[in-house]
């Protein structure tokens, strides 16, 4: 018999050579990664984890628990629909690098990554967790900077910003030892709150720690960065959530949701603020995602199950919104060369902006992908980005309707940008030579398109997976 | 054996700090991860101590190649319109704010770790954590290029792990760490313009 865990952190290691070795040939290296992403994905969402059960000819139980060097690794409830739901979407991601490349290096690498970041959510112990996560951030490193020479800012930023979090989150695990040896010692508990404070503030790209997000998404090709903001996230969310089950003195303390009620508040600002201001697709779509994380957090700050289901639902609908953004930019900035919708004048002196006009009349479906994945983010009605959205605005109309209107006003920030965008891309085209949008490309982006409406139309598609993981975690009453 | 380790480690760490050229703050490094495992041997058991310095020296190298090939092709290009990317010509001003901001920096880590001792390592070597930290921090602050950033990153995981170290005596945790490390060597690396390289392939 077969521990789960076995399989999902080995399969996806042991392919990624092979999927390196044929780089080259992109069909092939493209359908095995997508291929075993798929499986990983099936065998999460799809094996119960309470028996064992026949799979590719051999008895897998994929809740049972499997040591390795002394360390515990298991799968359970929350982990393995969270984990099935990152591996399905980086299974589309990885297919879709087929046709519009996202470097050589992301498939393989993208592999590995899944492989640590399954590691750091199966793993028992929360300081071996944050090292597998901040293996797995640096290995993303690789996959951000891309096949492009000279330096990336975003990059730097990105490594810089992952490494200062995690001392906090190292020494926090000690105290939290040493306090449970010491229980009259409340100090260390007093301390270990803020250094897990810090560090999940970097982690979630808490302001002023967000600069790291809008870099990322400038610098790297735009389906990397919505696959590194999509499963690293999720992954940093599962392990916080994680952390407050595990320890009842922090979940009972109401500082904390306050904390991060805060703290997603000025996400959602600066967020929202920022977009307003953008002149590139790219940056726009990393505040645009600051802004929702801001508004997960800000649902997380109520401290009640339904909450937590309405900030899951977000997380989830998130990431379809992101990657459809993504992917539609990533057909555009293939086919003109540019994603920056700056007006005419300063477009004139960067040599940049005009090539996105006229675009939507060559790549509809990407410009509709990328405008539609766009308003997602922003929360607009009819979007898989509307009902999370809507969820966590009601959870505060009666008791904080500041609070809900900030956050729409954030979301009215991002959708002005992207519709400024818009405006660009549906001008009348200055430079000819545009070629039309590649046809298995727009296909995944249609297929996305439909998923996006489809979760806006009928949430409770993603809500019953959404609401057995909130209903693992018991620490909310 | 510790109070020479400990001037060694302000030394080297403000070093990298002041001095632009990726010789002496290569050298500055590999010095850093001596001394530091040397003042590890009081803390931790020596063979555990001594493989952090392979890991530092097997850092030192992967930086040393990187720079090397990107000097040399800056070299070759000498003509080119493009900046140089780590070839580091330190002006005088430059000079005396890097060393003004080090001494400063340096003063705060002082003031820091005689009112916030840390705990479970001796006052001095805790001051040593705390002036690596902050070296590297300004470092991380002042820093245009990747190789100086990771120089300055990786002297800030540095003071992080003479610290760690005590608290968490795991095997386990060391190799993570180890990993890490060499990881981020690699990243730094790779991240390093290769714009020199690349001009004189042209030519």
């Amino acid at each position: 018999m077969i521990a789960g865990p076995l399989f999902l952190l080995v399969l996806p290691l042991t392919l990624a050579p092979v999927v390196y070795l044929l780089r080259r040939w992109r069909l092939p290296a493209a359908f095995l990664a997508s291929a075993t992403t798929l499986t990983m994905a099936g065998l999460c969402l799809g094996l119960p984890l309470d028996r064992p059960v026949s799979a590719f000819g051999w008895k897998v139980a994929l809740g049972e628990p499997m040591m390795v060097l002394g360390r515990e690794f298991a799968l359970e409830l929350g982990g393995g629909l969270t984990l099935g739901f990152i591996y399905l979407i980086a299974s589309v991601t990885f297919f879709f690098a087929w046709r519009v490349s996202q470097g050589d290096l992301f498939l393989p690498l993208g592999l590995i990554t899944l492989s640590l970041l399954s590691a750091a959510v199966m793993i028992r112990h929360f300081l071996f967790a944050v090292l597998f996560l901040w293996i797995a951030s640096i290995i993303t490193v690789f996959i951000i900077q891309s096949d492009r020479r000279g330096p990336r800012r975003g990059t730097l930023r990105y490594l810089v910003m992952v490494s200062l979090a995690v001392p906090p989150l190292l020494i926090t695990t000690w105290l939290v030892d040493l306090q449970a040896i010491n229980p009259d010692n409340l100090a260390l508990l007093r301390y270990a709150a803020v250094l897990l404070a810090i560090g999940f503030a970097i982690l979630l790209a808490v302001v002023p720690f967000h600069g790291w997000v809008s870099a990322v998404a400038a610098d790297a090709p735009p389906v990397v960065a919505a696959f590194v903001l999509t499963a690293i996230n999720a992954v940093v969310l599962l392990l916080m959530l994680n952390f407050l089950q595990s320890y009842p003195w922090l979940s009972e303390d109401l500082q904390v949701f306050g904390l991060l009620r805060l703290g997603g508040l000025l996400m959602a600002v600066v967020g929202g603020l920022l977009a307003f201001a953008q002149r590139d697709f790219s940056r726009l779509l990393g505040y645009a995602v600051l802004g929702d994380m801001g508004c997960t957090l800000v649902a997380l700050g109520v401290a009640s199950p339904a909450a937590l289901t309405a900030a899951l639902l977000q997380v989830a609908h998130r990431s379809v919104g992101l990657m459809l953004s993504a992917m539609g930019l990533a057909v555009i900035r293939h086919r003109a060369g540019s994603d920056s919708f700056a007006n005419p004048s300063t477009a004139l002196r960067q040599g940049s902006g005009r090539r996105l006009a006229g675009v939507a009349r060559r790549l509809p479906i990407s410009t509709a992908g990328l405008v539609l994945g766009g308003l997602s983010l922003a929360g607009m009605p009819l979007t898989a980005g509307f009902p999370g959205r809507w969820a966590i605005y009601r959870l505060y109309h009666s008791s904080a309707p500041s609070l809900a209107l900030i956050m729409l006003l954030s979301g009215a920030g991002v959708a002005f940008g992207y519709l400024r965008g818009l405006s660009t891309l549906l001008s009348p085209p200055t430079e000819p030579g545009v070629k039309r949008e590649p046809f298995i490309a727009s296909l995944i982006v249609l297929g996305m398109i439909i998923l996006c409406l489809g979760l806006g139309l009928r949430p409770q598609w993603l809500l019953l997976p959404v609401q057995r993981i909130a209903d693992s975690f018991g620490f909310l009453k | 054996m510790t109070a020479p380790a400990i001037v060694g480690l302000v030394i080297t760490a403000s070093l990298i700090v002041v001095v632009k050229d990726w010789r002496l703050s290569l050298a500055a490094l590999l010095g850093q991860y001596v001394l530091a495992g040397l003042l590890l041997t009081q803390l931790i058991h020596p063979y555990v101590a001594l493989t952090k310095v392979l890991i530092g020296d097997l850092v030192c190298v992967v930086l040393y190649l990187t720079a090397r090939l990107v000097s040399e092709g800056e070299e070759a290009a000498e003509d080119s319109p493009r900046p140089p990317s780590i070839r580091g010509e330190t002006s005088l001003p430059d000079f005396a704010f890097r060393l003004l901001a080090a001494l400063f920096v340096g003063l705060a880590a002082y003031s820091l770790s005689t009112h916030y001792a840390l705990p479970e390592v001796p006052a001095d070597i805790g001051f040593a954590c705390y002036w690596l930290a902050s070296q590297g921090l300004l470092v991380l602050m002042l820093a245009d290029e990747p190789l100086k950033a990771g120089m300055g990153l990786l002297t800030l995981i540095t003071s992080f792990e003479l610290f760690y170290s005590t608290l968490e005596r795991s095997l386990s945790v060391v190799g993570f760490l180890g990993i890490a490390n060499f990881l981020i060597a690699l990243a730094i690396a790779y991240l390093t313009p290769s714009t020199g390289i690349s001009a004189k392939g042209e030519r």
